[in-house]
């Protein structure tokens, strides 16, 4: 094996590529973690200061009215087709994203709209044939 | 009248690719049935393998003129000849060299991806940077063992885990070894789960393996919407050679988050990035023809490739350790690995490896952080090589 190319190797080449290449990538990546940071501040700030109002609204007309446990007795309004054992598993999965601490209620479920009428699939056939 | 058939049958014997198939070829091709059986029975990264190794079958058979690499080994294209002399991959290989198909495979990988769990933890953007540490030192590896700087730049970005990243490099920078880098970087992907676990296991104790980490906070709509626009502008202002790449794959992100263009998203996410799957992979193929796949650089292009992704993989892993002293406990190393890209398959193995040690830690999440991250320190990393040498 000839070596002898190693001596013309440019080693400050080299060196300032890995040195710039580094730094770089990590200057970028650390304004991307500031950025993210200071949008996360900013967003839950918005939101803090959206459900303290809403809380505030929620705590007055609460005392009056009927206790929350009146509340949850009346049943969700369900599609038909939509079977009690689903609605059921719906208030679950909410309850496990919502955690234990957040009371909610489930006022109705509707199946989601799947595909387009016959209609509007052909209004959207004609508007888009062009492209 | 014998005369004439004897002649008729020379002649067709000389016109044929028999007459003129050399032992490099057959070679190549013993190579191409190799890959197409990793790819159909092992199922190794097959959505692209299958047509890397179809292409390189089509490529060393000869006769055929589909594919002609003298077009394309110079900077600049003679479009001029490829439309007169060019074979349908040399049509098709233009959308490589011209760095379209990496480009809009990275708007497919955007409309896929979730960058919540990243957004939810930004320090992950440090692990994805510290994975990058493979790329650079491949680069001095490459340079040793007697590679050019521009060869070296598009080796070490073998270490990023990201092949379209890698084949934006290669083209511009070593169009000649192009597919000896494709093929090693997707080789390499696919052997993720055999390649970072004990690297992984080495560099970490116990303690610091059982971590369990803090549930992440759930993160708003605007706040996924706004994500990549901004890091659309802050890496394109600092890395402009990065944008094409960065650029398509925030787009993808953006129609994704956005909610309301869901026929763009799913066009982007399957019939569009399959299509270009089939062009990419099928022409990088094409690249490794036997003049310059068989030769002694393919064999070191393998040993620094597969250096790449563990000094990647260590990279990641020991910022972990950096970053579980710094959060007193708080973070496990493991994610750290996941930092080399190759999404989601990295972030599985973090899973995989912390729930070794302790079965009900659920990494996955975390790890998509760092994982994610990685994709945009790999563009970024390239970007830099690019602005570079090219």
């Amino acid at each position: 094996m000839d070596f002898s190319y190693l001596a013309n190797i440019d080693w400050t080449q080299t060196g300032s590529v890995v040195l710039v290449g580094l730094v770089v990538v990590f200057a970028a990546l650390i304004i991307l973690v500031l950025i993210c940071m200071l949008l996360g501040k900013i967003f839950s700030s918005i939101s803090k200061s959206g459900g303290n109002a809403s809380k505030k609204e929620e705590k007055a007309p609460a005392k009056t009215q009927t206790p929350p446990a009146v509340k949850q007795a009346v049943a969700p309004k369900a599609e038909n087709g939509v079977s009690e054992e689903v609605v059921a598993a719906i208030t679950a999965a909410i309850a496990a994203m919502m955690g234990p601490d957040k009371p909610f209620v489930l006022r109705s479920v509707k199946r989601a709209k799947t595909g387009r009428s016959a209609w509007n699939a052909a209004g959207i056939a004609e508007n888009t044939r062009p492209f | 009248m014998l005369d004439v058939l004897v002649k008729t049958i020379v002649d067709l014997w000389v016109e044929s690719g028999l007459a003129a198939m050399q032992w490099q070829n057959w070679v190549m091709i013993g190579i191409s049935f190799v890959l197409i059986y990793l790819a159909i029975v092992r199922g190794f990264e097959p959505l692209l393998l299958l047509p890397i190794a179809f292409g390189m079958f089509l490529t060393n058979l000869p006769m055929t003129e589909m594919f002609h690499m003298e077009f394309f080994v110079n900077k600049e294209i003679d479009f001029g000849q490829v439309m007169k002399n060019g074979g349908l991959l040399d049509f098709l290989y233009l959308g490589v060299k011209l760095g379209i198909y990496p480009s809009l495979i990275f708007l497919g990988i955007g409309a896929m991806t979730d960058f919540g769990p990243l957004i939810a933890n930004p320090k992950s953007f440090l692990l994805g940077a510290a994975a990058q540490l493979g790329i650079f030192v491949t680069f001095v590896g490459a340079i040793l063992l007697g590679f050019s700087p521009e060869f070296a730049a598009a080796i070490g970005i073998i270490g990023g885990a990201d092949g379209p990243t890698a084949i934006y490099v290669a083209k511009s920078l070593a169009p000649t070894i192009l597919g000896s880098i494709a093929v090693a970087a997707y080789s390499y992907m696919a052997l993720v789960p055999l390649i970072q676990p004990p690297i992984m296991r080495v560099l970490t104790t116990k303690k610091e393996r059982a971590v369990v980490m803090k549930q992440l906070r759930p993160v708003s709509k605007t706040e996924k919407i706004v994500f990549p626009i901004a890091v659309t502008l802050v890496v394109s202002l600092i890395v402009p050679s990065a944008a094409p790449l960065l650029g398509m794959l925030m787009l993808g992100n953006l129609m994704k988050e956005s909610g309301v263009v869901d026929r763009l998203v799913k066009t982007a996410q399957n019939e569009l990035m399959n299509i270009v799957v089939i062009f990419l992979g099928v022409t990088v193929g094409a690249t490794a023809t036997a003049d310059y796949f068989l030769t002694p650089e393919t064999l070191k292009i393998i040993v620094l490739g597969l250096i790449a992704f563990c000094i990647g993989t260590a990279g990641g892993v020991l910022f972990g350790k950096l970053m579980y002293i710094f959060t007193k406990g708080q973070v496990n190393p493991l994610i750290g690995s996941a930092g080399v890209s190759a999404v989601p398959m990295a972030a599985r193995v973090s899973q995989r490896v912390g729930a070794e040690t302790n079965p009900s830690n659920f990494l996955l999440m975390h790890a998509m952080g760092p994982n994610v991250a990685g994709v945009i320190g790999s563009a970024v990393a390239a970007g830099v090589l690019l602005a570079i040498f090219a």
